[in-house]
């Protein structure tokens, strides 16, 4: 088989599976299982299962489940509705205050978990009713969530960054750092966004009438530590030289349940819900891997990769705009499939010609993650536009489209000035990790 | 040239691709043979993981989904006990001569080859990627020094680290920099001081532990059986004589960049080479040799034979 | 039939349960080694080996039950028409696809644990413990995803011809 027809006939069967409503992790399985068999018979499943073992072998992606499990117990505890609290008291008479607080919780409370889910889901359902009550304008509080909520894979501890060292070979570590310099980024200025929007339009978010007293604020403080020390422990532990990822995750889940149970919350029920759920959310995220491993391992071992690469190389766009094709590229993979099966498929093409090309690999790799996290709010597949339509059910799946637009544009934004600028995330990591 | 190839493989490497000595070494092996059988033996150069993961290399050899690997003998030393004397054992050989008259004329290789062979995979043989150097946050120059020293290894030299006082520990390569940089691991090694710089080990470690604690550790180039038996004794003889050269070559350029390193280590990065008294490497042995003979005892068949034959060495060559 | 079909729901869903509680041994072998390495400087060697064992099973075994609680995630543009046959079919769609890889996955898997007991095959790292339960774990792991996509398979086909005969759909969201 030719590699033009390899490509097309991978590729194409793959989106006209998920278009049909397969499933991306049994349609990148599938596929790969039948194009094996035109190309080598039988005897060509062998790297079928062995994508299998490789997954499950795997330390680095054990980390995936325990930072899914810091965020489900999360946003089954009080500790995030009382965390919530305190952003409420402190946000204040400001117009716009509650929106301004609910994107800091949000950024919190992604540096606890490592997924959106927690992050957009917990925001918008412990934050959505205060800022209804007080006649905040609906589009803009859920576009706000939603780019909000996608911190959570850019802010430590993250299951993307995790796989895309998995699959680069980089640091998790350093990709960690990256991630946290563009998301401190990116909250600045959706946090900026936020402010002047409410400042141009006071009635879309107003400011509460009365704010709370001294004592009020000072007091909701005390819902701050749980969180602090959590993070203080999970990211600590990394940056400053106690654990891996793998062991952080680990840590910061045992921190998770002791800060939780000190509460008492810890019932029997809580247990099963927690587990359970991890178990099916780590499911998902996970088999994509499963099937992603044995599509690309097709697919490359048919020549595929290195057709891809060649195909690239002789468009013949000079370094930088090669660069900034690839991240092009993921952008528009970002509209239909998810990140994790972006990263296994499109870095392994991606990597290698970065690296020959002389570019710094980290910087490339935190512009591309940026651009997943973007994934997660353009439409028509995005998972917080799913999240932010069960949060909201009566908003059409438009209007939420629409909310999200200027987000989208604000985030573009940022990624642009990162790729035209890459001493901002190399300098802001290397100060970091400087220390 | 333009000869159609009666014969094209597909050979998978364990080196990353974009590293120069995937290009100067792995692929020029591959151009090598073609030269060398005329076009009629074409080897299409794969990267890690390109058909199969690299832990599942050997099977996917075995089975046909790879004609041929280029690869690292310790992943196989859970199936293959013997396997890891191809990789080499710490305080042996110090010579590209030493390691290659052990496996040639002293017919190590012959003894590897039949085990190979039982899981239906002809053993062309090594290539050596030069010595095994340590990268260190501690100056460790003796034996005491050792006592605790957290070195991630793998595979027996981690045994013999375990002899030594040491405590091995095994993180994932992907969380090695961070490991060094935060203190999982006081020291590391992944094969030679060129190979460690490709990890950047430079930038989060202080000091280099000089000797090598072992001279060359070698690679491998595995075939699968019937395509090996396919091929006439001309062509045979030609992959024989280009792995030969390939190891020469991948030697001295390993060892050449790992040279150039240290003096960058030293001059650029403020490093030191720390130089180990020499009863360390007199320890390293007597525990290497202690190593190899418990796992000769668990694989008498084959281990056990190349144990005989490593010891007949160490004592031909006044090491023990 | 339908009562077989339900049957294999309840033990895939059980045994799921079962399963997903080896998180919690996971974070306790990992919180240990981490203990150990830095409060008595004494890192193990099973730490790391065993994390990946329990880790591994976990993966692979928890695929049956997320394929029950919906949570191999679809595009659902053409999902949840007004059409129940139609629907039905999307869903033969998707099942029959995941019969393909599992089968797949099934044929190779049997070889891959067999060799694996065969060779007594060990790890390569210092710990050198038997590779087999792993392996085994891959087998069941994906055996238990066919016979679960079977059984959606099964449901689909009467869906679409009798939609009545079906029960009324699962569906969550879950952070
Ligand atoms: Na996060
Ligand atoms: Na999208």
């Amino acid at each position: 088989m030719s590699p033009e027809l390899l490509t097309m006939g991978m590729f194409g069967t793959l989106v006209a599976l998920i278009m049909l409503g397969v499933s991306l992790s049994y349609a990148l399985g599938g596929v790969a299982v039948v194009f094996t068999l035109i190309l080598h018979g039988p005897d060509g499943l062998f790297p079928m299962v062995a994508a299998v073992f490789e997954t499950m072998w795997s330390i680095l992606l054990a980390a995936i489940p325990l930072f899914v499990f810091m965020g489900v117990a999360l946003a089954r505890s009080q500790v995030s509705r009382d965390l919530y609290q305190a952003f409420y008291v402190w946000s204040g008479r400001v117009n716009g205050g509650l929106l301004l607080g609910t994107t800091g919780f949000a950024a919190v409370l992604s540096a606890m978990t490592g997924s959106c889910a927690a992050s957009t889901l917990t925001t918008g359902m412990v934050g959505m009713p205060s800022m209804e009550k007080r006649g905040y304008n609906r589009q803009f509080v859920l576009g706000t969530i939603g780019a909000a909520g996608t911190l959570g894979i850019l802010i430590p501890p993250s299951i993307t960054l995790i796989v895309i060292g998995m699959t680069t070979g980089l640091s998790v570590g350093k990709l960690f750092m990256g991630g946290l310099v563009s998301g401190l980024i990116i909250l600045a200025v959706i946090l900026a966004y936020v402010a002047l929007r409410a400042r141009l339009d006071p009635s879309s978010a107003p400011g509460a009438p009365v704010g709370a007293t001294w004592k009020e604020k000072v007091l909701a403080l005390k819902a701050v530590i749980p969180p602090l020390g959590i993070i203080v422990v999970v990211l600590a532990s990394i940056f400053l030289g106690l654990a891996t990822p793998t062991e952080a995750s680990a840590v910061g889940a045992l921190a998770v349940t002791v800060a939780i149970a000190a509460r008492g919350e810890v019932t029997r029920e809580f247990i099963r819900d927690v587990t359970y759920t991890t178990a099916s959310t780590t499911g998902m995220a996970i088999w994509i891997v499963f099937g992603a491993t044995a599509f690309v391992s097709v697919y490359s071992g048919a020549g595929g990769i290195k057709f891809m690469q060649d195909f690239l190389f002789a468009l013949d766009l000079g370094p930088w705009a090669l660069i900034v094709f690839m991240q092009l590229i993921a952008l528009v993979l970002g509209m239909f499939l998810d990140p994790i099966g972006i990263i296994l498929m499109a870095l392994p093409v991606f990597y290698p010609m970065v690296v020959k090309l002389g570019f710094d690999p980290l910087w490339f790799c935190v512009i591309f993650q940026v651009n997943l996290c973007i994934g997660y709010i353009t439409p028509p597949f995005g998972y917080n536009i799913f999240y932010l339509k069960s949060l909201s059910p009566e908003t059409s799946i438009y209007t939420i489209y629409r909310s999200l637009f200027p987000f989208v544009f604000l985030m573009l934004a940022c990624g642009a000035v990162f790729l035209a600028f890459p001493s901002i995330l190399t300098q802001g990591v290397a100060f970091m990790m400087g220390g | 040239q333009d000869k159609k190839p009666r014969f094209r493989w597909r050979m998978q490497t364990h080196w990353p691709q974009g590293t120069w000595y995937y290009d100067a070494i792995f692929k020029k092996m591959a151009e090598e043979i073609k030269a060398a059988t005329d076009g009629e033996l074409e080897i299409e150069v794969h990267h890690p993981g390109s058909v199969v993961r690299t832990g599942d290399v050997l099977r996917a050899v075995q089975r046909g989904n790879l004609d041929s690997a280029f690869t690292w003998p310790a992943y196989w030393i859970g199936q293959i006990p013997v396997a890891g004397h191809l990789n080499g054992n710490l305080g042996t050989w110090d010579s590209h001569e030493e390691m290659h008259f052990f496996m040639y004329d002293m017919g190590a290789l012959d003894v590897i080859r039949e085990a190979y062979a039982e899981r239906g995979v002809y053993q062309l043989g090594p290539y050596s990627a030069a010595g095994l150097a340590v990268f260190s946050k501690k100056p460790v120059k003796t034996v005491e020094d050792f006592k605790g020293f957290k070195i991630r290894s793998t595979g027996t030299p981690a045994k013999v680290f375990e002899k030594l006082g040491a405590a091995p520990v095994a993180i994932s390569g992907e969380e090695l920099y961070q490991g060094l940089q935060t203190g999982v691991v006081d020291g590391v090694h992944w094969g030679g001081v060129a190979a460690g710089w490709g990890m950047s080990f430079q930038e989060v470690t202080s000091y280099i532990l000089r000797p090598n604690f072992l001279g060359h550790t070698n690679s491998e180039v595995i075939i699968n059986m019937k395509k090996w038996n396919e091929l006439g004794s001309d062509h045979k003889q030609i992959l024989d004589s280009v792995l030969r050269a390939t190891s020469i070559n991948s030697s001295a350029l390993f060892t050449y960049n790992d040279h150039k390193l240290m003096q960058s280590f030293v001059k650029d990065f403020k490093g030191q080479l720390v130089q180990m008294d020499p009863t360390v490497m007199q320890q390293v042995r007597k525990y290497s040799m202690e190593v190899v003979e418990e796992d000769a005892k668990r694989d008498p068949k084959y281990s056990g034979k190349v144990a005989g034959l490593l010891k007949e060495f160490m004592g031909l060559t006044g090491k023990m | 039939m339908m009562k077989l079909l339900a049957a294999v729901d309840r033990f895939s869903l059980a045994f799921g349960k079962l399963v997903s509680y080896l998180v919690w041994i996971g974070i306790v072998i990992v919180v240990l080694e981490v203990v150990l390495r830095y409060v008595f400087n004494a890192p193990t060697v099973w730490g790391p080996g065993y994390t990946q064992r329990i880790f591994g099973a976990y993966f692979v075994l928890i695929g049956a039950y997320t394929l029950l609680q919906g949570g191999h995630v679809r595009v659902d543009l053409l999902l949840n028409t007004r059409s129940p046959r139609w629907n039905a079919f999307l869903d033969f769609l998707n099942y029959a696809v995941l019969m393909v890889w599992m089968l797949a996955l099934v044929y190779e898997g049997w070889s891959y644990f067999q060799e694996s007991w065969e060779f007594s095959e060990v790890d390569d790292s210092a710990l050198g413990h038997p590779l087999w339960p792993v392996k085994l774990a891959l087998l069941l792991g994906v055996t238990g995803m066919l016979v679960q996509g079977a059984v959606e398979l099964l449901r689909s086909l009467v869906g679409m011809v009798d939609p009545a005969a079906l029960p009324p759909k699962r569906q969550e969201v879950q952070p």
